[in-house]
This record gives structure tokens, sequence and C-alpha cells, in this order.
């Protein structure tokens, strides 16, 4: 074999460990840079909190109970309504994927302790809910304090492919804490 | 004719024979449904609970499974009937913490059966009272709302109509008890200030659980502001000082609340001071200019009285 030949085989041989190596060193790079790209946009701190009132399908006020204290305006409405949607929202999404870092935004005290106990990591249940019908029963004067029942809304749960579809009936008590709406007290009867 | 009558009552009496098949095959059905669930309909958040499943045409080694939704939970359980078709389910104690009413589904083949089930909040452990004003202006001038968040050991709202005492010591020995009852574990009252200034102190009870809480019932605006200056007299060399010195009482002679401000004005300039301890201070250098200078203080719509400085190429003589 001449010494060139030798050369020759050196370069294919550098040539071809180089590719795989450039493959697992892009990879192992993009694994890095997107370690760093997950969860929120990072511009979204600067976006504050939004809240999106919901369709009348999914929840609307009834007419309100008879002694309320003080009546909301519409604009505390708008935000009660949205905040206990999304809290809903966040139990679903985290009874689905098995995170509960979302959950303290909307629950507090007892019934957020219950959500995270509800979430099971290694068995997932699919959750949708609709048909929210509130009925105010009392807020208070310096709009921190709401309790309300919901009535006759709709859970679908499925698990293991089976669905099932549960009427609930809820009283809920929810407080302003630090600008959010958070379920409090939570008595559910289905 | 009389063929169209027999037809008539032949297929009327065909169509009732199959409305009354039909009846029977459905009763035949539902005493089919042999699934039967036993257990307490109520039980005490904490409690231990048992369920006995009976399955009467049910072969042993036969597969039961059970869903129970209870507040946010879901429980999934997969028994196995043992002689007889008969299968329990024993929920162990502090397991079904959270009050409500639940649902038990249970499914064996293609038999169903459900039950429901009621879990009371045990006896009130956690009171919270809440206010929406932490302060109020005295004399009955001032309001505000005290919320009670009464809970149980588990943290469930109380049972509904559950008395609860809420007691309200003002300042000045004046004393209101007001009796209410739990609402979803909620109850709530407006608050009257009464009396005069002072902290007034709540207390909520209901049962063994009590909590309490302390506001404070502070002056009204002002209403007075009696103003003096010291010293009345000061020779012109520029060299004195001269204190203004406002007290300020509210309508009914309290001192006002530290921290309004006092606004001081005279014919060349003006200054301002904050009240403490119904007081407010303002020490400026004495006008050089001969003559009686006019001082006086104001706080929102109130004047005070106005005092008199004269200032001298001489010194000062006091009677």
């Amino acid at each position: 074999m001449t010494k060139a030949r030798v050369k020759l085989l050196i370069f294919v041989i550098a040539v071809a460990s180089f590719v795989p190596l450039g493959i697992i060193g892009f990879r192992a790079m993009s694994d890095f840079l997107s370690e760093f790209q997950r969860g929120a946009n990072p511009a979204s701190i600067f976006h504050g909190y939004s809240l999106v009132v919901p369709e009348s399908d999914q929840a609307r006020w009834l007419v309100d109970g008879l002694d309320t204290g003080t009546v909301p305006s519409r604009v505390q409405r708008d935000e009660i309504i949205a905040s206990y949607v999304e809290a809903w929202g966040a139990l679903n999404h985290a009874l689905e994927s098995g995170n509960v870092d979302d959950l303290p935004t909307y629950w507090a005290g007892a019934p957020l302790n219950q959500a995270r106990t509800a979430v099971d990591t290694d068995d997932p249940i699919e959750q949708t809910d609709s048909h929210h019908r509130l009925r105010l029963q009392f807020f208070s004067d310096d709009g921190s304090i709401v309790a309300f029942d919901d009535l006759s809304f709709i859970l679908t749960q499925t698990r293991d492919s089976q669905i099932t579809e549960l009427l609930v009936t809820a009283h809920v008590v929810m407080t302003l804490d630090n600008g959010f709406w958070r379920i409090r007290l939570l008595n559910i009867n289905y | 004719m009389k063929r169209f009558y027999v037809v008539t009552t032949i297929g009327g009496g065909l169509i009732i024979l199959t409305l009354l098949l039909a009846f029977a095959t459905s009763l035949a059905d539902t005493n089919s449904a042999t699934l039967l669930l036993i257990a307490d309909d109520t039980i005490e958040a904490g409690h231990q609970w048992d369920v006995q499943i009976e399955l009467a045409d049910g072969s042993v080694g036969q597969e039961v499974k059970l869903t129970l939704w209870l507040g946010l939970q879901r429980y999934d359980e997969s028994l196995t009937l043992g002689s007889g078709g008969i299968a329990r389910w024993v929920v162990p104690e502090a397991t079904l913490t959270t009050s409500g009413t639940g649902k038990l589904l249970a499914t064996a083949g293609d038999q169903t059966a459900e039950l429901n089930l009621k879990v009371l909040p045990k006896s009130p452990e956690t009171v919270q009272l809440i206010t929406t004003a932490n302060s109020l202006i005295a004399y009955g001038l001032g309001s505000g709302m005290l919320i009670g968040l009464i809970t149980d050991e588990y943290g469930n709202s109380v049972e509904d109509s559950l008395p609860a005492i809420l007691e309200i010591d003002y300042p000045q020995d004046s004393f209101r008890t007001r009796f209410l009852q739990t609402n979803n574990g909620l109850v709530w009252t407006n608050l009257e200030s009464m009396g005069a200034t002072g902290r007034l102190r709540v207390n909520l009870r209901s049962l063994q659980a009590s909590t309490n809480l302390e506001l404070v019932q502070f002056p009204a605006r002002p209403s007075m502001i009696d103003l003096g200056i010291e010293p009345t007299c000061v020779q012109n060399d520029g060299r004195d000082r001269v204190t203004l010195v406002a007290d300020v009482t509210d309508e009914h002679g309290a001192q006002v609340v530290d921290g309004t401000v006092i606004h001081f004005l005279w014919d060349e300039g003006e200054g301002k001071a904050v009240i403490i301890n119904g007081r407010a201070l303002l020490r400026i250098p004495a006008p050089t200019l001969i003559g009686t200078h006019e001082f006086y203080a104001l706080s929102e719509e109130i004047t005070s009285n106005t005092v008199l400085l004269n200032v001298s190429t001489t010194r000062c003589i006091y009677d």
C-alpha cells in the first residue's frame, strides 16, 4: 500500500467518523437550545394576564340570588366567570398532562389540594367542561369575595377510551388575591 | 261491513297483544338487572366506607369495575367476585375527605349500577374572618363588611344553617352580638361604626371554632383648627424663628388622624406640615418686614383662626 493510499484511507475514515459525530453534536446543540425555549414565550411576562370571557354556551350568569350583599358590575362579572372557566381549564389540562404547575394560579386552599391530588401522572384523564350556569349568592362590597352556585354543568371524562358524562352542581367561593380570582371553597354534587 | 269489523277487531287485538308483550319484556329486563350496590348513602368526611357488590348470576372470579367521583377526585377500583357473586370494597379512613355528593358507578359485564354517596363535612375547625375595611370612621359614619369562611379540618365548607355568633366590642364598652347562619361555609354581615375613636374588636365563633379580628375607628375629617404662634413679636434683625402650632380636631372634638396635611399661609409665603398626635408644627424664619403679619392655617375646607406676628425695629416688650 502506497503512502498516498494510506493518507486517502485516513481521510475517508476521518470524514466517515465526522458525519455521525457532526449529527450527534448538532442534535445535542439543538436540545440544548430548545431547553431554554420551553414553556411560556419569554416576552409574555410583559403582556400581563389576559382573561377571555367565555361564550354563553360555555358559561353564563343566571338571575342573581335574593340577598347578594353587593351587586358586581358587568366587568367584575366578566372577570369572575372568565377566571372560573379558566380554573376548570387549568384542571382539565393538569389531569391530562400531569403538570400541576398552573393550578395555583386559579385554585387555592383545600380545592387546590383536591385538584393536585386528583391529578394522576401515571393514568391521565381527558376532561372537558361545559354549560356552566352561575347564580350569584354573595359579592363583597370591596369586590374581593364572591360566592355563587354553578347549576348543572357537564363534565365529560375519558379514561382508557371509556367516556363518562357527569352532571354536576357546585357551590363555589372565589377570592381575589393579588389580582387573580381563585377558587377557595368548592362543594360538588354529582 | 261485517268483514271490516272482524279485521279491525283482530288488528286491534294484535296491537294490544304486541304492546303487552313489549311491556312484559321490559319488565323482565328490569328484573334481570341484578347488580346490587349495598352501602351507607351518607358518611362523615374522612370516615371509612364499605360497599358490598352483589351480582345474583355472577360467577366466582368475575371482574367488577368501580368508579367513584367525589369532589374533584376520581377513584377507580377493580374487584373480583367471590362465592355467591359478592365482592366488598372498603374505602379506608381519611380517604373520602371531600364533602359533597359523590357518585359510584359499578360495571360487571353488561350490568351497571349507580349509587349516590353524601359525604357530610365535619364540625367547624377553622374560621377565617375577613373585613372589607380595616379602619372605619367613628360615630356611625363608617361602614364595611365582615365575612367569615368556616371550614372543617379537611377544608370543606361546613353544613348550611349552622349557627355562627359574631360579637363586636366597640370602643367605650359598647357591645353588639349578631346571630348568623352559614351558607356554603360563608357568613357575612354589614358592619357600621359606633361610638368614639379607638379599637374595635370582633370575634366570630361557630361551635368550637373561633377567631378574632381588630379594626380601628378613626376620627372624622378636620372640623376645627386652633392656630397659635410663638413668639407673637420679633425684632426685624432676621435672627428669630417663629413656630406655628395647629391643633386640629373633628366635629366630636377628637384629634384627627395622624398624617393629615395642614397648610399654613401668611403674607409672604406658605408652608405645610403633617399632624402628629393631633398637632401640626411649622417653624419658619421670622419675616423682616416691619409691621403686623397675619398667619392662618387650612385643611380641606376648614380655615383656622388668624394669628398675628408683630415685627418691629426695637425689642419687643411684653405685658
